[in-house]
């Protein structure tokens, strides 16, 4: 017979799901190097009890000839099913004082960012509002001001023009063209 | 005084009635906090983040579960965000010696060298070789796992503990168990070596 290890085939061949599906474990199909590998690789199906009634007699049968694979499948029960108290789950005495310290800095500081906006808030406001109200006052003022540089019609572009035909030089093209103009208006030709 | 009234003291700033709190509290929360840290160490200052947490928000709680469970799911979102900080920028990260990286990478299993391995195996390094496979497990199944394996929650506690459906849970520790298994089982040295059948 072969010793039990770890690479031995049989295990290959087993259901990996035996928890969902239920564990089909056949002595004629494995043997017993094979039935340890399973058992190592199930611990916790067998500690949970999880095989179906079949594999759970064949694995029966295999622990009660095999004192090395019952020993572990027994150990690990044991210790799966009171998992050690972890060895130091109770906090310092300085858990209940440092916590209480931290609470106490994180109130001094929100007090003492609200109390700087609260007088920052009472010195800024009434200041706030007599810069709004000077704000508006000065801004009108502009307006005003810039009303009054419109420019005046003169400066448009038909007085311009009006502007230039007075200033054509006489006997010029131009000036012929105007006078032949006015002429017809006047219905002189 | 039942939790319920400890509560809304604590929201009018009575540091007795927190006291009193810490006192019911603590050891649960950091024997929790201790079980889903990757490195213990730092369960106690995650507690202290807990329970400043609950003083901070006491009077935001809205009654609409447990006490304890309201106070186990900020733990379990407190060493989880502690757990991701801290794997990201790769302090305190690693697992512990013997055991694979959820992307199966670092070291592989080691078991003790010896004569006679089954006896090399005590209760005691069972239960350790157990506790280091559940640290090994991917966040959320680790967190159910231990809600339910070793602190004795049921699933529609774990399920409001995490803000999941019941079937989540349920769905989630099996796929933790096979994980569990998987990792398990080259941890164990052939008990059987050298046995003639």
């Amino acid at each position: 017979m072969l010793p039990c290890s770890r690479t031995s085939v049989g295990a290959a061949s087993f259901d990996p799901n035996p928890v969902s599906k239920g564990v089909e474990m056949k002595k004629d199909k494995l043997g017993a190097d094979g039935a340890c590998v399973f058992i190592r690789s199930h611990l916790i199906s067998i500690a949970e009890k999880d095989l179906t009634g079949a594999a759970f007699s064949s694995i029966q049968d295999h622990l009660d000839s095999c004192p090395e694979c019952a020993s572990l499948v027994q150990q690990f029960t044991r210790a799966w099913e009171n998992p050690a108290p972890l060895a130091d789950t109770q906090p310092s005495p300085a858990f209940f004082p440092r916590l209480i310290e931290r609470i106490e800095a994180e109130e001094e500081l929100r007090s003492g960012r609200r109390g700087v906006l609260a007088i920052a808030w009472r010195v800024l406001k009434p200041a706030a509002l007599a810069a709004i109200f000077l704000g508006g006052i000065f801004a009108g003022h502009e307006m005003g001001k810039r009303d009054k540089t419109v420019p005046p019609p003169a400066a448009s572009f038909a007085y311009q023009l009006l502007d230039s035909l007075e200033s054509i030089p006489p006997g010029s093209v131009a000036d012929f063209y105007v006078n032949r103009q006015n002429s017809k208006k006047e219905g002189l030709e | 005084m039942d939790d319920g009234e400890l509560l809304r003291r604590i929201a009018a700033k009575d540091l007795g009635a927190f006291k009193i709190l810490v006192d019911r509290f603590q050891s649960r929360v950091l024997g929790l906090c201790s079980r889903l840290l990757s490195h213990p160490q730092n369960a106690e200052d995650v507690a202290q983040d807990v329970f400043f947490q609950v003083y901070k928000s006491s009077g935001t709680f809205r009654h609409d579960c447990r006490i304890s469970t309201w106070i186990y799911r900020i733990a379990v979102n407190r060493c989880r965000n502690f757990n991701r900080d801290n794997r990201k920028f790769g302090r305190w990260g690693e697992l512990p010696r013997g055991l694979e990286n959820e992307d199966g990478s670092g070291p592989g299993v080691v078991a003790p060298d010896g004569d006679d391995p089954a006896s090399a195996w005590s209760l005691n390094e069972t239960r350790e070789l157990i506790r280091k496979a559940v640290a090994s497990l991917p966040e959320k199944q680790k967190a159910m796992l231990i809600l339910n394996k070793f602190e004795g929650h049921s699933y529609q506690e774990i399920a409001e503990i995490m803000g999941v459906s019941v079937a989540s849970v349920e769905s989630c520790l099996h796929r933790a168990k096979l994980n569990l298994q998987e990792k398990l089982a080259p941890m164990f040295p052939d008990v059987c070596r050298g046995r003639k059948f």
